[in-house]
């Protein structure tokens, strides 16, 4: 086909549209309908038996805190990048509360570590198809939200999109899972989060790439 | 088009005010101002493609440009129009001329091993060190594992620089034939790259 005719083509089937939302909106929307599955899907599991006392605890209320800052700002760089000429360092915003979200677990082992000549380390894998669970109706919401758009970086993309859905999956499972110890919490969930963010950079290209057919 | 963080002149602020104005009004339903813009939208983008993707033929550009405004036809609902249009349109043609460079990835690295290889084929008589001869055996040992519709294809097209329209018009076939046969020949030569046989 030669440009021109495409260019006619084109121009004579384009009608009105509505732009997109801001990304900021968009976020505020994905965050609705996150919460409200994550909220079901506690439910459906039960909250754990001694979720009183945990919330009394400093250290529930930090990583919660920082990781459902972790799972916002994520979701809000996917976003904000499934626009064409955003700048990439929109992606640094989940950094600053990942950071804070390992850093409380980390000072829950070294405090395990201290007081403790060996810290217990059993196998929980369940955890990494929990938080898959958890976090996947949020995760196809992100990963729909995004074709909407253009993502030019679709393995960035990808990734922070995975890193907000596991992040927020996060979130619930410690509100109905019985798992403490700081090195289970670390290396079970958050290292599914990791999994599941690394797997996100992995499949972006295959997931986010849209071609265009001439 | 204007990098991020560069300082736009002012003749530049004026295309993409004019730019934003046309795709603006375009996506309020104005067709003739939308097809304005994508006509405008192609020169710019010719123009681009031909300084900045020197190793594309003519038809590879055109397909390029294709790709680019069908892109920004499709995501016209992302620009922000508070925003300046040109480092959108940038963006989504730097993806486009991104992805079809790694289309062609190692394919296009060899074309142009195989155009240098060529050009020291046709100077052999003149410059005939060994490492050359070799060169050139290799080359035309590589060119026996291709079909000869292949073989007259890739040679019209990638080596002597036609077009496919013109390589088509030149072998008697169709575009596509041609596009299928280019497409075959470089993977036969890629499978011969990667068992080492040339």
């Amino acid at each position: 086909m030669q440009t021109q005719e495409l260019i006619d083509r084109l121009a004579r089937e384009a009608g009105q549209v509505r732009p997109l939302s801001p990304p900021w909106l968009r976020t505020a929307r994905w965050i609705a309908l996150a919460a409200t599955f994550v909220a079901v899907i506690v439910l459906a599991m039960s909250p754990r038996p001694d979720l009183a006392e945990e919330l009394r605890t400093a250290r529930f209320w930090i990583e919660q805190v920082s990781a459902t800052a972790t799972a916002v700002l994520a979701a809000n760089a996917a976003l904000a990048l499934s626009v064409p000429g955003t700048a990439r360092r929109v992606a640094l915003a989940p950094l600053l509360p990942a950071a804070v979200w390992l850093a409380s677990q980390g000072v829950g082992c070294i405090a395990a570590l201290a007081g403790r000549s060996e810290i217990s380390l059993s196998s929980e894998p369940e955890c990494l198809a929990l938080v898959a669970l958890t976090g996947s109706l949020p995760a196809l919401a992100l990963v729909v939200m995004l074709r909407r758009g253009l993502p030019v970086r679709p393995r960035l993309s990808l990734a922070l999109a995975a890193l907000a859905a596991s992040a927020i999956g996060a979130v619930g499972l410690r509100v109905f899972h019985s798992q403490d110890a700081a090195m289970m919490v670390l290396v079970w969930q958050t290292g599914s989060v990791a999994v599941l963010t690394f797997s996100g950079w992995l499949l972006g290209r295959t997931i986010l790439h849209t071609s265009t057919p001439i | 088009m204007p990098s991020q963080g560069s300082h736009p002149s002012e003749a530049l602020l004026a295309e993409d005010a004019r730019l934003a104005g046309l795709l603006r009004r375009g996506r309020d339903g104005d067709r003739v101002a939308y097809h304005a813009f994508l006509t405008d939208l192609s020169v710019r983008l010719r123009r681009q493609m031909c300084a900045s993707a020197r190793g594309l033929g003519g038809a590879d550009v055109e397909d390029l440009v294709q790709e680019i405004l069908l892109s920004v036809h499709a995501s016209r609902v992302t620009w922000d129009a508070s925003r300046p249009v040109l480092p959108w349109i940038a963006a989504i043609a730097r993806y486009r001329l991104a992805d079809a460079l790694r289309r062609r990835g190692r394919a296009g690295r060899l074309f142009d091993e195989m155009a240098l290889l060529l050009e020291t084929f046709d100077m052999s008589a003149a410059n005939s060190t060994s490492e050359e001869l070799v060169n050139s055996m290799s080359m035309i040992r590589a060119m026996d594992e291709l079909s000869a519709t292949e073989r007259r294809a890739f040679t019209l097209v990638r080596l002597r620089g036609h077009s496919s329209a013109e390589a088509a018009r030149l072998s008697g076939s169709t575009v596509a034939a041609v596009k299928v046969a280019v497409h075959r020949a470089a993977r036969k030569l890629q499978a011969l790259v990667a068992q080492g046989r040339l």
